[in-house]
């Protein structure tokens, strides 16, 4: 199966939510393979903070070669394709049908988690045009509203829809006349029958997530990786 | 409609079938080649390479071939490419032949070759059809298919489409009585033959630059003299 990662609104929590997603299912044992589609290599830099990367997605857009490298924190383990700065050139034209191409042939993983950049052109559509499900991060805020909608609207030009996680969200009271409060009722009204979930902010903003002396111990996975797993809706096997 | 322009690797793409078929049709003169060499070393290649996917997943050129060829004699690791999704083969021919028609200025031979190439893979086209095809007139156009026909290369048709679409019976071709020739004629007729096929190599390169093309169209024109004074006995 294929999950991508995708809002055109920067800062939503498309990498933190990829993060989770890929750390979830390796927790239960699933095959997993990150690829990292954002030129500012937010995944790679998660993942891979101290070494020098020869390949990337890149190398595999252009004709080229990258094998996937092996990432293991505490029990969990993975593969990793990441990228670089040269996908900078193509990654905002890129062809719509170019992953599915490239990826088409990749069948020993169970799960292959994109995580794209700040955009629903280029290398995020294509993203979008081979992925089964797709999972829009968002908060709750003024600068957020619109670029989700608009990322949901153009996810139905390929025919595709787009669940939105929400990254911090806490239900208003009722009678709550407060800007917040109103802001979230009419964004639940815009996103109704999109809205699958919500992850709290303390969780998607720990930066020690990715760490590799992080400790995976079943308390902490069934703190912070069970919402994630309740949300997509995979169950231990 | 503007395509999406991407780096590849020049030694992952491969020619297609397509322009493998009908790149010879439309070959580039070799001062023509040396000067886009020139310009690629100097530039690199502007125009992006034609290319779609096969179902294998392999790269192949349907526009490009020769910058593509250059780029590896230069050693440029990188060509630009824009990908072609979705066409169906005649599509792919077409655009083949569109985006070498828009390139080359065909000398006559050529122009009877890919007249030829089209008239042969849809002998149903009209001439009309073919002739915007092949950027050519109707007129270059059957007279290239009445030459295949007497020889048997092309099947005579009753129907054949129009440029509009509609499949229209052809007038039925009158046969000409034929004259008996006599030996002296049929050596005459040869001849003729002859300077006629002479005379359109001269008219093809006769504005080339080349020195030893001058030469050799030198010594066709008189060869040509020389053939006309015999057959004037």
């Amino acid at each position: 199966m294929n999950i991508a990662i995708i809002n055109q609104k920067g800062g939503s929590g498309k990498t933190s939510l990829s993060v989770l997603i890929i750390l979830a299912l390796s927790s239960v044992n699933k095959r997993v393979l990150a690829v990292d589609c954002d030129p500012q290599g937010g995944l790679t830099s998660f993942l891979l903070p101290d070494i020098d990367i020869d390949n990337s997605i890149f190398d595999i857009l252009i004709g080229g070669k990258c094998d996937p490298l092996p990432i293991t924190r505490d029990t969990l383990i993975f593969d990793l394709i990441p990228s670089d700065h040269r996908l900078d050139k193509i990654y905002s034209t890129l062809d719509p049908y170019e992953l599915q191409r490239k990826f088409k042939d990749i069948t020993n993983y169970d799960f292959i988690v994109f995580d794209t950049p700040p955009t629903v052109q280029g290398i995020s559509r294509s993203a979008g045009m081979i992925a089964d499900r797709i999972y829009i991060p968002a908060d709750i805020s003024r600068a957020t509203i619109k670029p989700t909608l608009y990322t949901l609207e153009s996810l139905k030009d390929i025919q595709k829809t787009g669940k939105i996680i929400l990254i911090g969200y806490r239900e208003p009271k009722p009678e709550s006349r407060a800007y917040t409060s109103i802001l979230a009722k009419d964004f639940l009204k815009a996103i109704d029958g999109y809205y699958i979930g919500t992850i709290p902010k303390s969780v998607i903003m720990q930066k020690a997530i990715a760490d590799t002396g992080q400790r995976w111990t079943p308390g902490r996975q069934e703190k912070i990786l069970k919402p994630i797993l309740d949300i997509l809706g995979v169950t231990h096997g | 409609m503007d395509r999406p322009v991407q780096p590849y690797l020049t030694e992952q793409l491969k020619p297609s079938p397509e322009i493998l078929e009908i790149q010879p049709l439309m070959l580039i003169s070799d001062e023509d080649r040396e000067n886009l060499k020139e310009d690629i070393q100097k530039n690199g290649i502007r125009d992006a390479i034609k290319v779609y996917y096969d179902k294998a997943g392999q790269c192949l050129i349907l526009g490009g071939l020769t910058r593509w060829q250059i780029a590896q004699e230069l050693k440029i690791k990188y060509v630009p490419i824009e990908i072609y999704s979705n066409l169906k083969p005649k599509q792919r021919k077409q655009l083949v032949i569109d985006d070498n028609l828009n390139r080359r200025h065909l000398t006559r031979s050529q122009k009877q070759k890919l007249i030829s190439f089209f008239l042969k893979t849809e002998p149903e086209q009209s001439d009309r059809t073919i002739a915007k095809k092949t950027l050519t007139d109707h007129k270059t156009v059957s007279r290239q298919r009445k030459k295949l026909e007497s020889t048997g290369e092309l099947p005579q048709l009753k129907k054949r489409t129009g440029i509009d679409g509609k499949v229209r019976k052809q007038p039925k071709i009158k046969k000409e009585k034929t004259q008996k020739i006599t030996p002296d004629d049929k050596h005459r007729l040869a001849y003729s033959r002859l300077v006629n096929g002479i005379d359109g190599i001269v008219q093809d390169f006769k504005h080339s630059d080349n020195k030893q093309v001058k030469a050799i169209i030198r010594e066709l024109k008189e060869t040509i003299k020389m053939v006309e004074k015999l057959l004037k006995g």
